[in-house]
């Protein structure tokens, strides 16, 4: 097996510079986030990353690898097919050191849309009422509660690059996640949140937040769903 | 007003001339107002405008040109404000954009209906 | 530090529709540019025959020819703008554990709509850089 070339962007709170380590591997069928644990352990425990699940589950690991933001763990040698890696770390975002960036913005913005139902609690407390939902009702809002809540559709957005008060793919998939839920009842109360100048409109369908979501969560189609229904004055999300 | 009411205005802009221009021109073609041949072989920027003027629909393409001007200042507004965060700096842009936008609205209506 | 290019992200070629995304931003810029002084000039010159002057030039000719590009490209990408965001191209995105599909990529309007926007543009552009360059500057037709 050929040896690996891997560039790393690193940062050290001053200054930024490439650094390149050759790693010799036995196979291709590993992850790049189990290369940069190897650089990490042999040859230099000065580089800074941030991961955890090691299986695309928990969105620790998000960086941008060979020009494309990517789970370091999701992402196998086999798929790069190039004997030099380029990782950097995510784009749009304060970086800390070396890979790990500032991911506070990211979930500061989650919270202005109130990730949560909105319901009366009178209703739930004073009646013995279940509240169901029937599968049809379960699949409109399904596929958008994949997100892991990565941060890579925040660093893939262009309109971020240059407006980073725009809430971002992250936060307003949550928005049509949570008011597309038949149990919720906020749909008002986050149309007022997101129908602002720098809430759902900034986004211009550049649609590469859909493009490199490792979950298959497509942000980019919840954020035209809430764009339609601002537009046609909608009482519940389309 | 309503970050999606001017939405709105930029969309329903935007259906005018999207829909409203091709239309007219091809009315113009089928109802015989200019020649066919005259279409094919004439420079793009001579004909259009004519084509307009010739059947009397000169009001309408003023109305075009000025939803024109509208769609424009607010396409323009849409990515200046990506690059000014602070409030005080978006309604300045809002302000002389608006200036902007009445002032070339209102000659691009006189030029288009009054002047030859 | 922050991460990033800044306004280059706009330029980067990660899927077709960020491609189409920053022709539609240039191509606005461009028309606004190209249109707004034109009724100014007019005023001045008080005839419609400067512009149409200043429009025969060699380089008169080149921004219009980047004008009939600009304009092709960028209504027929508006009007598949405008349908998103109206609610018209709808379905919901496939859902596959190793391979999904987007909601707009699974649509076949929306597809359409983007090989439409390039092939349209392109013949456009074609037929109207003709006669930009080799179409009659006046109109010999009677009043």
């Amino acid at each position: 097996m050929p040896a690996l070339t891997v560039k790393v962007k690193r940062f050290d709170g001053k200054k930024s510079w490439w650094q390149e380590y050759k790693v010799d591997i036995k196979s291709r069928k590993i992850s790049v986030l189990d290369v940069l644990v190897k650089i990490k352990e042999e040859q230099d425990p000065t580089l800074a990353i941030r991961y955890s699940c090691r299986m695309a589950i928990c969105g620790s690991c998000g960086m941008v690898i060979n020009g494309v933001p990517r789970l370091a763990c999701q992402t196998l040698l086999a798929e790069i097919k190039d004997d030099t890696i380029t990782v950097e770390p995510m784009w749009n975002h304060r970086v800390i050191k070396d890979l790990v960036v500032d991911t506070e913005p990211n979930f500061e913005k989650l919270r202005k849309v109130k990730p949560y139902i909105i319901r009366d609690l009178k209703e739930i407390y004073e009646s013995d009422m279940e509240i169901g939902q029937k599968p049809e009702e379960l699949e409109k809002y399904y596929n958008f509660a994949y997100c892991i809540e990565c941060g890579l559709c925040m660093a893939a957005c262009p309109i971020l690059a240059t407006n980073d008060r725009f809430l971002g793919p992250m936060a307003l998939n949550a928005a049509y996640r949570w008011s597309a839920d038949s149990r919720d009842r906020g749909w008002e109360e986050r149309a007022k949140i997101i129908d602002a100048e720098d809430g759902v409109w900034p986004c211009h369908l550049a649609y590469t937040c859909s493009a490199v979501c490792p979950r298959g969560v497509d942000p980019g189609f919840s954020i035209q769903l809430l764009k339609a229904s601002l537009i046609r004055r909608a009482k519940r999300v389309l | 007003m309503k970050a999606s009411t001017e939405r709105l205005i930029l969309i329903t802009g935007a259906l005018v001339m999207i829909i409203g221009m091709p239309l007219v021109i091809a009315l113009a073609l089928l109802l015989g107002k200019i020649p066919f041949e005259e279409v094919l072989t004439t420079h793009p920027l001579v004909i259009i405008p004519y084509a307009f003027v010739k059947i009397g629909w000169g009001l309408i393409w003023a109305i075009v040109a000025v939803d024109w001007v509208v769609h424009g200042s607010h396409g323009i507004r849409r990515v200046l404000i990506e690059f000014i965060k602070s409030e005080r700096g978006r309604k300045i842009i809002d302000l002389v954009l608006n200036i902007v936008m009445v002032i070339t609205g209102i000659i691009m209506f006189y030029v288009l209906v009054f002047v030859s | 530090m922050r991460a990033g290019r800044g306004v280059l992200e706009w330029f980067r070629r990660l899927n077709l529709e960020r491609i189409y995304f920053v022709i539609h931003r240039l191509t606005g810029i461009y028309l606004v540019l190209y249109i707004f002084p034109r009724p100014y000039l007019v005023l001045l010159s008080g005839s419609w025959e400067e512009a149409l002057r200043l429009d025969m030039t060699p380089i008169g000719k080149m921004l219009a020819i980047i004008f009939i590009f600009s304009i092709l490209f960028h209504g027929i990408n508006g009007l598949r703008i405008v349908l998103i965001e109206l609610g018209l191209i709808s379905g919901r995105p496939l859902r596959h554990p190793i391979k999904p599909i987007p909601a707009l990529r699974a649509n076949k309007l929306h597809l359409t709509l983007i090989v439409a926007t390039i092939v349209l543009t392109v013949v456009g552009m074609v037929v109207g850089s003709y006669l930009v360059l080799y179409g009659k500057e006046h109109l010999l037709v009677g009043p």
